[in-house]
């Protein structure tokens, strides 16, 4: 409760700010708050608090909420320049705020109410944000776009939510789970038809082929801090929401249901790793490499389903970090759209950027000594566990195509380049890419959770 | 009455809805079918709460509707920045970027 209370005020705090004057506080004050939440998410870890019958802070949700924060205090950190520049900084903070406590309701909801008011203000500020840059027709493009295919899939969300509670007559998630294995015929049907809707609303929220379409585009019309926003935050509390809702179902899932699913995944992880393999938009890049690690994501919550949080929490955490870590040296190459060649010669002309880079790409594609290996390979333990073999293969395949795209922005950093050194980096953010290159080395010999 | 025709209905409803985001041109058109999948939604919630004789469906109902004003207040925001661009509504030349 009280993290919800603190994100919620803040965010009313920004907005305030704008007419008191207080511009100058908002950076500190939000970093503050996030991890004021973090430390609260520590300190309770192992007790449990259950809020209305709405939302339970518990061994789930404080974990992800845990990671959210980490990721939204690097994310303010890194990316502070994109609230300075702007005329509006207070609107963007307090947007960026209460989108942050969308995606606290999202990871702690045990009411399917609380789920989709969760994902609506996720949802609604990163729209705005979205389309942040107000002469562009690219980031116009991208805001219509999002907010268009994210109401579509909303409307899914409750059309598969109204036909659960038409076979249960609850939103209450434990009780659901209590009725399900008692129902008729009838209402056996519209609870599975209802799983479906919503498991495939879920789908284009973490832009999982083939509903994935929309994901490039927004990701590339947007503006850079915005992009990363999405991928790491947004992305993280969808899927915590999702392995929620799956857990309720797991074990009564029909066959067909079943193979459907892993469809899915495997659907998600060929097509991204092929279509990102022929791009040369380094932020188009990204995304595609983005739905190729929902892909791996995908495969841990379907074969793991219980007990896989540990699972997702490690690989977002560090999903997150390489992100932000890519994202934030794309932006300080290039404002916008960087094509890969921008990226020639880094290595010569600024050191420490090329290294974090080139350690967020390792640990992307999953080379061992790196945190995102273990992240893969616990993803795809966990897929062997459950007898999906197949999956395993797939997997490592999609590993294999990723190191070809990966490496590609790898080698053309080594090459010589006669452009000019770029500006240096300010103490700050050389400090933020320390901090992010020490958690992807670090996270592999943590043994988290 | 059984519940199957408004099951029906709002399914129909829900329908044209979807496939009026997918094959409509204009951008207010889209919005306007967004509502009507939201209303299919809202009528099929209020249905099943009256078979269940419970309210907390309607409640739900209450929370759709700002919902969907709080996004349509912002997608019609957009359109008006969309608009002042390329003095137009027509989602079709919204599309500068592809694969």
């Amino acid at each position: 409760m009280t993290e919800l209370i603190i994100l919620s005020l803040t965010g009313v705090a920004a907005l305030v700010s704008e007419f008191l004057n207080l511009r100058k506080m908002l950076l500190p004050m939000a970093i503050l708050s996030l991890l004021a939440v973090l430390g609260l998410s520590f300190l309770h870890i192992g007790s449990e608090e259950l809020i209305y019958n709405m939302a339970s802070m518990d061994r789930f949700s404080r974990p992800f909420l845990s990671v959210l924060c980490v990721l939204g205090v690097l994310w303010f950190w890194g990316f502070r320049r994109f609230f300075e520049e702007e005329k509006t900084t207070s609107d963007y903070f307090a947007l960026t705020l209460f989108s942050f406590a969308g995606a606290a309701c999202m990871v702690s909801y045990t009411n399917l109410t609380m789920l989709f008011l969760g994902v609506e203000i996720l949802s609604i500020p990163v729209y705005v944000l979205a389309g942040s840059r107000k002469t562009d027709v690219k980031g116009n493009e991208a805001s219509f776009k999002y907010l268009l295919l994210g109401a579509f899939s909303s409307c899914f969300l409750l059309f598969g939510i109204a036909l659960l509670y038409g076979a249960t007559g609850t939103f209450d998630l434990a009780e659901l789970q209590s009725k399900i294995t008692s129902l008729t015929p009838d209402n056996q049907l519209l609870l599975q038809v209802g799983f479906v809707m919503t498991v495939a609303a879920f789908a284009f929220k973490v832009a999982a082929a083939p509903f994935h379409f929309w994901a490039p585009d927004v990701y590339e019309g947007s503006p850079v801090p915005v992009t990363a926003y999405m991928v790491t935050v947004v992305k993280v509390a969808a899927f915590a929401a999702l392995l929620k809702f799956f857990q309720v179902f797991e074990g009564t899932i029909p066959q067909t249901v079943a193979w459907a699913i892993y469809g899915l995944c495997f659907l998600t992880l060929m097509v991204a790793n092929f279509v990102a393999a022929s791009q040369r938009n380094v932020k188009r890049l990204m995304a595609y490499s983005s739905i190729s690690h929902t892909g791996f994501m995908l495969t841990g919550i379907f074969s793991q389903g219980e007990g896989a949080e540990n699972l997702l929490v490690y690989y977002s955490l560090v999903y997150g970090i390489a992100s932000l870590t890519a994202f934030r040296v794309l932006w300080y190459l290039r404002n916008e759209a960087a094509d890969i060649q921008d990226f020639k010669g880094l290595i010569h002309t600024n050191q420490l950027a090329a290294v974090a880079v080139i350690l967020a790409m390792l640990s992307m594609a999953g080379i061992p000594p790196l945190a995102g290996f273990i992240a893969k390979y616990r993803v795809l333990a966990a897929a062997l566990a459950a007898g999906q073999g197949w999956l395993v293969v797939v997997g490592i395949l999609a590993s294999l195509l990723a190191i070809y795209y990966y490496f590609k922005l790898i080698i053309v950093m080594f090459e010589p380049s006669e452009a000019a050194p770029t500006r240096p980096l300010k103490m700050a953010d050389r400090v933020f890419l320390w901090v992010c290159a020490a958690l992807l080395l670090g996270l592999t010999v943590v043994p988290l959770v | 009455m059984s519940i199957n025709y408004y099951l029906f209905l709002s399914a129909a409803l829900f329908s044209i809805g979807a496939f009026g985001v997918m094959f409509r041109r204009n951008a207010i058109m889209k919005f306007m079918c967004i509502e009507l999948m939201l209303n299919a939604v809202n009528l099929l919630m209020v249905a099943f709460s009256t078979v269940w004789g419970q309210a907390q469906a309607q409640v739900f109902v209450f929370f759709i509707m700002a919902v969907a004003a709080a996004e349509v207040a912002v997608g019609l925001a957009i359109l008006m920045m969309i608009f002042r661009n390329i003095q137009s509504t027509d989602t079709s030349i919204l599309s500068k970027m592809k694969w």
